[in-house]
């Protein structure tokens, strides 16, 4: 017979930490870093919209985006190097 | 049954417990989350963009003759609802999910690529923006979303709002085809041990399989779309009948993506029904492998049934049988996926949910769409009912009904795992039932319109019997339709505001997303449970308290535990990967990045080399492909074919550890390009003085756009290699975990040099025979 549905079911929630999640045991460890947050791919897609609104707007947005585009790439790399 | 309580804390806010909050803490996120909700607000807004330009359509179509809205205002706002639907609320919809969801089911910290990942949602972003600058700028664009040439090319359309269509949706496509990049690499790479391709729940199954759909379609439309702005903006005649163009290429090219768009947009809500309903009918999914196996190939026939969408266009018999026999194959998968959900229904314990009811309504009206839709497959009754009203009744059924009530089950179903709180049941009541009597009305009456010979895409008809009331109906139905997104919108309003707090597994669900917290903490899982099933945490209930085990995924049509899809797998190992995930371990994240970005560049260059090789000859005036000068591009082309020697060498001195080798490998490969580019500007300089320019014929046009993109290749290769180079001289190779860098972009430049071997023969060795 399967358990019936419940909002606050006996299984999982039952013996663990609320908020917390996973289950005790057996478990297996599990990847808590991550990388950093980082404003280089936000930078990277302005520079590119900026690039391609320079095709209807005039070339000088295109410069423009061209140059973010190669700090945002610079930066990102930097970070990577960092890591 | 355990009455609902509140034994949980109030979640604070959507930011993980313990997340930095504040603007910037968003808009500098890389945590897959994050960027999963930013795509379901943004795409939600975009949602209603379109919701209101379609209302003011209904408003206009309500009577015969209505003034509310003139031709060109209609055709704009058209364009406007199918692209921003399409392009910017449906499809980016079903990625926010993937996005939030797909680590968490596959029991990982984050997607392969979170940088990536955060570009590809301001990409996105930013397109849908620069698409609707358009408005400020000149007119938005007034094609429809398809913008079939000539209607899009001058003199047809001489105002910038088609330019922006284009480059709005070249920029969102670039984000889109990196998330399906994203997408594929994390679930091939990062899965939790013992997350077997047998294991994998249907939702991931069918995220990997539109990440692969998004990665073979997508630049399709992009190739097409460069021709046309180059047509538009520097005066190529791609599809200028004039030059001898041909406008069918641009069909080919847009439904060679555009059909598969269609599953790209479907299966991610395939996925969502097939974890929604087997909880609320308290019975694993029936079939699971046949449910993943349909949807591979729904997947692989979605590249064979472009052309059914051309019948109109008078393709011949032979072609007409084929793409008509496929479009009929390819009904059959789907309606395996049908069965499949009834079956899993069937004497299981429902429990009628708002989740639930959507996900049923889902089967009720994507089925109709989907019968309508093998009507298109037998060309006489196409070519009768193509173009009329019966086609938006098709669409809107598979889309609307289809893809919309999955992802409002799918917003009843997740939003507790989201936000921490939960929906109010008797408000989604509300609004399901307002959603199915607006639906409805507003699309049914389409069919008998459509079959009555009512046309689309037009502003306005004349007061024949029976239309002028359809039309109302319709529009009152459009109304009612509006006011239950009005009721969804409060209902997530006050259940952020002040909805009880779900807990962990509030619907008592078995995939891992349920394991963690509601809101998840930023590094999703504190530990894993074993994974020895597609039901984990049913699996660790019953370890807890027995109950009699579930049956297993064998006698519901999937692979035992044990005995996964590929036959590789293992227990679960102390590197923290699945026996299964093995087959890959030769694989890194970023070389498996690059596979499947060199997958998405081959249907490019393909776009571009088909069609070359159809307007090498057909222009109506000269000059004609004998004025390539082909010992000399020999020439030069040997300089690039050496570079993927030296790439070769310079990989083998990162296997022995030798920087300065690297370093010299490196340059000489970056010499080698450089020489080959230089070639290369030099024909091109030869052959603008002789008068060669690119907008003189269609060869002219194909020879420059092919070869130059391929030249724009070669550069973005120099620049990672000069890259690479300094990284080495900087001894940053020394760490092993950073190899992967240089095979990625060894594998992108052997890539490049195999297409110039394709160009090189194409183009001018061809010349000699």
């Amino acid at each position: 017979m399967e358990p019936a549905v419940t909002r606050n079911s006996p299984s999982p929630p039952a013996h663990l930490s609320p908020g917390e999640g996973g289950i005790a045991s057996p478990a297996s460890p599990v990847v808590r870093e991550g990388p950093r947050p980082s404003l280089w791919p936000v930078t990277l897609a302005a520079g590119m919209t900026l690039l391609l609104f320079g095709f209807v707007s005039g070339l000088l947005f295109s410069a423009a985006g061209v140059a973010l585009m190669a700090i945002a790439i610079g930066g990102w790399i930097g970070e990577l190097r960092r890591e | 049954m355990a009455a609902l309580t509140e034994p949980y804390p109030q979640p604070r806010s959507l930011a993980a417990p313990g997340a930095a909050e504040g603007a910037l803490s968003w808009i500098a996120t890389v945590d897959h989350k994050r960027i999963g909700i930013l795509y379901l607000a943004t795409s939600t807004v975009f949602f209603l963009i379109g919701g209101l330009e379609a209302l003011l359509m209904r408003t206009q179509l309500a009577a015969p003759r209505a003034g509310v809205l003139g031709p060109d205002a209609y055709n704009r706002i058209f364009t406007m609802h199918g692209t921003t639907m399409i392009f910017l609320a449906i499809m980016p919809l079903g990625l926010g999910f993937a996005n939030y969801l797909v680590p968490l089911m596959i029991g990982a910290r984050d997607m392969a690529f979170p940088r990536l990942n955060a570009l590809s949602y301001w990409l996105f972003l930013f397109g849908g923006v620069l698409l609707h600058l358009s408005i400020l700028g000149g007119g938005a664009p007034d094609a429809g979303w398809f913008s079939y040439v000539p209607l899009s090319t001058p003199p047809f359309s001489t105002h910038l709002g088609l330019d922006y269509w284009v480059l709005g949706l070249l920029g969102s496509s670039v984000g889109t085809i990196a998330t399906a990049i994203n997408l594929v690499v994390t679930v091939v790479t990062l899965r939790a041990p013992g997350m077997t391709a047998s294991r994998l729940p249907v939702f991931v199954w069918m995220s990997l399989i539109t990440g692969v759909l998004i990665l073979g379609a997508m630049p399709s439309l992009a190739a097409a779309q460069i021709m046309l702005l180059l047509d538009r903006r520097v005066g190529t005649h791609f599809f200028d009948v004039r030059a001898g163009g041909d406008p069918l290429l641009w069909q080919h090219l847009f439904w060679f993506f555009g059909h598969p768009e269609v599953y790209i947009l479907i299966l991610p809500p395939f996925g969502m029904i097939s974890e929604i309903i087997p909880v609320f009918s308290r019975k694993p999914i029936f079939g699971y492998a046949f449910v993943v196996g349909s949807g591979i190939a729904i997947a692989f026939y979605s590249f064979l049934t472009w052309a059914h969408h051309m019948f109109a266009t008078g393709l011949g018999f032979l072609a007409n049988s084929f793409f008509s026999a496929t479009t009929m194959i390819i009904a059959v998968p789907t309606g395996i996926k049908i069965f499949s959900w009834l079956a899993t229904m069937w004497r299981g314990r429902l429990r009628f949910t708002t989740a639930m009811l959507f996900a049923i309504s889902f089967i009720v009206v994507f089925t109709i769409g989907g019968i309508s839709g093998v009507h298109f497959a037998m060309v006489p009754l196409d070519w009768q009912t193509t173009d009329t009203y019966y086609v938006v009744a098709h669409f809107h059924y598979v889309m609307v009904g289809g893809s919309l009530m999955a992802l409002l089950a799918a917003t009843y179903y997740w939003f507790s795992k989201i936000t921490g709180r939960l929906l109010d049941e008797t408000l989604g009541k509300w609004q399901f039932w307002l959603t199915q009597i607006g639906f409805n009305l507003t699309f049914f009456p389409m069919h008998f319109l459509g079959l009555m010979g009512m046309p689309r895409r037009v502003y306005t008809y004349p007061d024949l019997p029976g239309w002028g009331a359809l039309n109302l109906l319709q529009t009152i139905g459009a109304y009612v339709l509006g006011a239950s997104i009005l009721v969804l919108l409060w209902n997530l309003y006050r259940s952020l505001r002040r909805g009880p707090a779900a807990g962990d597994n509030p619907w008592d669900a078995w995939t891992l997303e349920w394991a963690t917290g509601s809101p998840p903490p930023e590094h999703n899982f504190t530990t894993l449970p074993p994974i020895t099933s597609v039901r984990p945490l049913w699996d660790a209930a019953r370890a807890v308290a027995p109950h009699p085990r579930p049956p297993t995924p064998a006698s519901s049509g999937s692979s035992p535990p044990g005995q996964g899809l590929s036959g590789a797998e293992g227990p679960a190992r102390p590197d923290g990967r699945g026996g299964e995930a093995r087959s890959f371990d030769r694989i890194s994240s970023p070389v498996l990045g690059t596979l499947s970005l060199v997958a998405s560049e081959v249907i490019f260059f393909g776009a571009l080399i088909v069609t070359y090789l159809e307007y090498r000859t057909r222009s109506v005036s000269g000059p004609h492909p004998d004025v390539l000068d082909v010992p000399r591009t020999a020439l030069f082309s040997l300089a690039l074919f050496a570079s993927s020697a030296t790439m070769a060498v310079a990989d083998r001195q990162l296997g022995r550890a030798d920087s300065r080798g690297l370093v010299a490998w490196l340059l000489a490969t970056i010499a080698l390009g450089a020489i080959f580019l230089a070639g290369q500007g030099a024909e091109y300089l030869r052959l603008i003085a002789e008068g060669v320019t690119i907008e003189r014929n269609l060869f002219t046009a194909a020879f420059y756009t092919l070869t130059g993109f391929h030249g724009l290749h070669v550069t973005a290769g120099i620049v990672a290699l000069a890259v690479l180079a300094w990284m080495a001289a900087a001894g940053d190779f020394r760490q092993r975990r950073r190899h992967a860098a240089v095979q990625s972009v060894s594998l992108y430049w052997h890539f490049v040099d195999v297409v110039w071997v394709v160009i090189f023969s194409v183009v001018y060795l061809w010349n000699l025979l």
